[in-house]
């Protein structure tokens, strides 16, 4: 057990039949208490399978996973976690038949398929893209794959805050000040979702929204399914409310009053998950639903010399002067200031080194954080920190498996192995190069173009290869036999694939890997990389192939056609990240200044790098939709302005550098260069901020 | 010391893994390695059969939540005429057991846990009933083709570990009273045989022996350096595995004998979504 202080005792040991309402800052310890209230609980008799732990992601439960896998639990039945889609799915899988014909489906006597998110988006293109041939969306300098997402995204706030997906326009319309063309695209946008909304009830498809207003709309109402679900739990821990978005705090309100037990608990300063529907002060009327509460306000986290820091930081936010402290403490701020950007990082990189080596932190207990993660900004990291033999991992979920070179060696094959897949000349030299330097072993860069050049052949601008024998001797012989072995055995591979009955492509990719790439002499041979990307992508085929039923009346080819564009445009096959490659252990983490804050999870020291860029604070581009629009808390009639998203920027700016303060132990590095990664000269806001803070904290000591 | 997560839980489809094949059982829990597995047509009938079975557990979940028959009839119908003929077969069983095996408080999917030794065990039950005279049932559907040997079933992790964690978890389902192994029985039902299903009844002496068995073997697997997991030598065991081309195993078809020998045995070295039917997580 950890040392715990009387609060969090008092906290952990209430008497049962009370709700109770935990707030305070990240670190004072409450999702400590909260996991020990659980192992209360289950000491005192409560059977665990009557617990439910709630979050708003499932990464937020690993401390209550983690207490609950020591073998001094004591023994029962297991503790359910769950999030609002985690319970909305079940219980649509569980109690389907009672909806399908209420909700309107079109195919009363089948079961849902519910959509991953490239599915979701897939389906989405499919309905948008002859729209966009009409002249839809013409103005918007967008690329189609985030048009897609914002509309879906639009999709999932009205189902997260509400309201009916049929005010989204309307909603976005009445709030806009702009030039009024902009008023044109908010109606495409309502027609695309209605569309989408309208494709998915007929083949009784769920996306992500769908699940939600099916559940909130007609299940949870239902009294048997009501009786089912709170005659399952009899107590509740819901943490990070803050985090959810106001259709879970909807429920939770009126739940509350069944549970035997209940403790929520309320970071202040979070709502990260903004963009995601998350609602804080929707989170916060909870309180008034439990009769006790709780605020921890002493941090376990952070240093003396960080609070003070902190206090700084709130006066340059505009709360009152600190008083001086009764000892010096200089703040535990270290500048990297450089002119250059790559200078910066060398000095980073230099930085880390020093902690582990010298200072013996461990190298889990380091993040290096960001405003956005680029390719270019975690390769350049990875290999600064290889170079002092530093192991590096990144959280940047959504990576497009095309972006990896392997992938698109298989993918390059496959569009020789059907022509036809990909429109005429969608495929270069330089991709048959690429590929075949990744294929065949013992390739390098000047024989593997020698070889493109010559055997890369397009007839009607479909792609074919002709053979080896065909080439002059001399140049065989640059090219070497060894590799022309290879090549042809690959080339008639494909010719055999090519003129055999088309398969479905994840058994293609599998063979390929199989019979060929991960053979001796080819460039997968013994890799376990190439062998797990390849198991991604096959992965992604078979959930795409999942998400199609017999009411599209589409064949196998098409579909076949269909995945291999989509992947080629980047809008599918996602990268699969596992559960366990999240928690890889011992490593500096990478990561976005925002994923971090969500992973609630303190380290002894933190890297901010580029803190002159605006990306910290400023709302990403999205001309389709309008988080705060949508927000529940937004009045109707109300205009956004210009004051409107400075104000958001300065909340965004105060919640994140407090959030990160509040999850540092002993040291925050600040990378700075006066010229960014593009060359332009960087003075945002958080510079000013941190110079006057860190000035203030100078001069009061 | 082997590093597993640090929320790992042991539960039947690990242990059976590390037994039929230990180098499988580092693969996937100590490695996760994820492998594309071997593709051919028989790939799409093991999805096939494993959605079937999925449907199949998802269907006697939703009847023994109170589901009206009428209501999923239509569905299962359109499904498959092999589920429609498991459901008919589970309707029956279900109307003549209603008093007997299946009478009593009925917990569906229920998932139970208990520590031992170093590591903690789980087991997600399809069903258990707690008849009116303290008795328990263990009911697990089964949708193999063949129906394994009595011998085979005996020699399953699963029915050492599911009584044996009944009678060590069971007490938080009895209102805090011990659930005896006496009390205990384990029921395979077959949905293509329903006639001829399995029960095993527990006692003290087995609980003994299987808490024995179960020490012994998470302490072997705990124990063991990475080097230490090796590669079955029965090839058989491989033909389904998904690391079989990672191993650089050849293909051997399992004769039609030893499929029905081992259908069971068979099953468990399918791909990892199969062993995991009714222990998939939200
Ligand atoms: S292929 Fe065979 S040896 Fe390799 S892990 Fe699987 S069962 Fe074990």
């Amino acid at each position: 057990m950890p040392a715990l202080n009387r609060q969090q005792l008092e906290v952990i040991q209430r008497p049962l039949g009370e709700r109770c309402f935990l707030e305070g800052k990240a670190g004072c310890g409450k999702t400590t208490a909260a996991v020990e209230r659980l192992l209360y609980l289950m000491q005192a008799g409560v059977p665990a399978h009557q617990i439910l732990i709630y979050v708003p992601q499932r990464t937020v439960a690993q401390p209550y996973r983690q207490a609950l896998s020591v073998p001094g639990v004591m023994a029962g039945g297991a503790v359910t976690i769950l999030t609002l889609s985690g319970l909305a799915r079940r219980t649509i899988e569980t109690f389907w038949p009672l909806v399908v014909e209420q909700a309107a489906f079109g195919q009363a006597d089948e079961w849902p398929v519910f959509l991953t998110l490239e599915t979701a988006q897939y389906f989405m293109a499919k309905l948008v893209q002859p729209l966009l041939a009409q002249g839809y969306f013409a103005s918007v300098n967008l690329h189609p794959n985030r048009l897609y997402s914002q509309i879906l995204d639009n999709l999932n706030k009205a189902a997260l805050v509400g309201f009916p997906h049929t005010e989204i326009g309307e909603r976005l319309k009445e709030a806009w000040s702009g030039s009024p063309g902009q008023l044109s695209i908010y109606d495409d946008v309502q027609t695309c979702a209605n569309l989408f909304r309208a494709f998915c009830l007929e083949h009784n498809l769920l996306d992500f929204s769908l699940q939600v207003e099916i559940f909130i709309r007609y299940l949870w109402p239902d009294p048997l399914v009501r009786q089912h679900i709170q005659s399952q739990y009899r107590h509740l821990i819901a943490d990070n409310v803050e985090e959810d978005a106001p259709v879970s705090h909807d429920i939770l309100r009126q739940w509350l009053p069944q549970f035997d037990s209940a403790l929520l608990v309320y970071d202040h300063g979070g709502g990260y998950r903004v963009f995601l529907g998350a609602d804080p002060s929707s989170a916060y009327s909870l309180k008034q639903a439990c009769e006790v509460h709780f605020t921890f306000e002493t941090s376990f986290v952070t240093n003396a010399a960080l609070q003070r820091f902190e206090q700084s930081l709130l006066w340059a936010f505009g709360a009152p002067p600190p008083a001086p402290p009764p000892q010096t403490l200089h703040p535990p701020i270290q500048p990297l200031f450089e002119r250059f950007y790559p200078q910066m990082l060398e000095r980073v990189a230099e930085e880390v080194a020093q902690c582990i080596e010298e200072e013996g932190i461990p190298p889990s207990q380091i993040v290096i954080l960001a405003p956005y993660l680029t390719d270019a900004l975690r390769f350049t990291l990875a290999d600064l920190l290889e170079k002092r033999q530093i192991p590096l991992r990144s959280h940047r979920p959504s990576r497009a498996l095309r972006e990896e070179a392997e992938i698109r060696c298989l993918l390059t094959f496959a569009a020789l192995a059907y022509p036809e897949a990909l429109p005429p000349n969608t495929l270069q030299e330089f991709d048959l190069i690429a590929a075949l330097l990744q294929a065949i072993d013992g390739l390098d860069l000047a024989r593997a173009s020698l070889l493109a050049r010559i055997v890369f052949r397009k007839t009607d601008g479909l792609p074919t290869l002709s053979s080896f024998e065909q080439i002059q001797a001399d140049v065989q012989e640059r090219i070497t036999y060894r590799v022309g072995e290879r090549y042809e055995r690959l080339r008639r591979w494909l010719e055999d694939a090519r003129s055999a009955e088309p398969e479905e492509l994840e058994i293609f990719f599998v063979r390929l890997f199989d019979e060929l790439l991960s053979q001796p002499g080819y460039g997968f041979y013994r890799k376990e990389r190439c062998g797990e990307l390849t198991a991604n992508l096959v992965e992604s085929a078979r959930k795409f192939r999942q998400a199609f039923r017999e009411s599209m009346n589409i064949s196998m080819e098409e579909r076949n056609r269909e995945y291999l564009r989509m992947v080629n445009e980047g809008l599918i096959a996602a990268q699969y990240l596992r559960s366990w490659q999240a928690e890889d252990e011992e490593a500096v983490l990478i990561s976005p200044a925002y994923t971090y804050l969500l992973s609630n999870r303190p380290v002894e020291v933190q890297f901010w790098l580029d803190i002159g860029s605006s990306g910290w604070y400023e709302r990403l581009f999205q001309p389709l939709t309008q988080p705060y629009v949508l927000s529940r808390r937004w009045q109707k009639g109300q205009v956004w302005t210009a004051d409107d998203e400075a104000q958001v920027a300065a909340d965004n700016l105060r919640r994140i550098t407090l959030g990160l303060v509040a999850r540092c132990r002993q040291r925050i590095y600040l990378g700075y260069s006066e010229y960014s990664a593009a060359g332009y000269e960087q003075r945002g806001d958080l510079l000013r901020v941190l110079q006057d803070s860190l000035e203030m904290a100078v001069r009061r000591t | 010391m082997l590093k597993l997560p640090p929320d790992f839980i042991f539960s039947q489809a690990s242990l059976q893994d590390f037994l039929t094949c230990p180098r499988r059982f580092y693969l996937r829990y100590v490695r996760h390695l994820v492998w594309p597995s071997a593709g051919g047509g028989e790939a799409f009938e093991w999805e096939w059969r494993l959605s079937l079975a999925q449907d199949f557990h998802h269907l006697a979940h939703q009847k023994a939540l109170g589901l009206p028959d009428q209501l999923l009839e239509p569905l299962v119908q359109k499904r498959s005429a092999e589920l429609f003929q498991w459901w008919r077969q589970l309707r029956e069983f279900w109307q003549a057991e209603q008093e007997a095996t299946l009478g009593g408080r009925r917990y569906p999917e229920l998932t139970l846990t208990a520590p031992l030794g170093k590591i903690r065990l789980l087991a997600k039950y399809d069903l258990l009933i707690a008849h009116p005279d303290g008795q328990w049932s263990i009911i697990d559907w089964k949708t193999a083709q063949q129906r394994p040997s009595t011998r085979a079933l005996h020699s399953l992790v699963q029915s050492r570990l599911y009584p044996y964690l009944l009678v060590r978890a069971g007490a938080s389902l009895n209102a805090g009273k011990a659930v005896e192994p006496e009390q205990v029985s384990m029921v395979y039902w077959f949905a293509n045989h329903p006639d001829n299903p399995e029960t095993i009844l527990y006692s003290q002496a087995q609980f003994q022996a299987d808490e024995d068995f179960l020490l012994r073997l998470t302490e072997e697997i705990l124990g063991r350096r990475e080097a230490d997991f090796e590669q079955t030598s029965d090839e058989r065991a491989c033909a389904y595995c998904p690391y079989r081309t990672y191993c650089e195993r050849a293909f051997v078809p399992p004769s039609s004998y030893e499929v029905e020998e081992n259908a069971e045995l068979l099953e468990l070295s399918l791909p990892q979504d199969w062993e995991q039917i009714g222990e998939i997580e939200y």
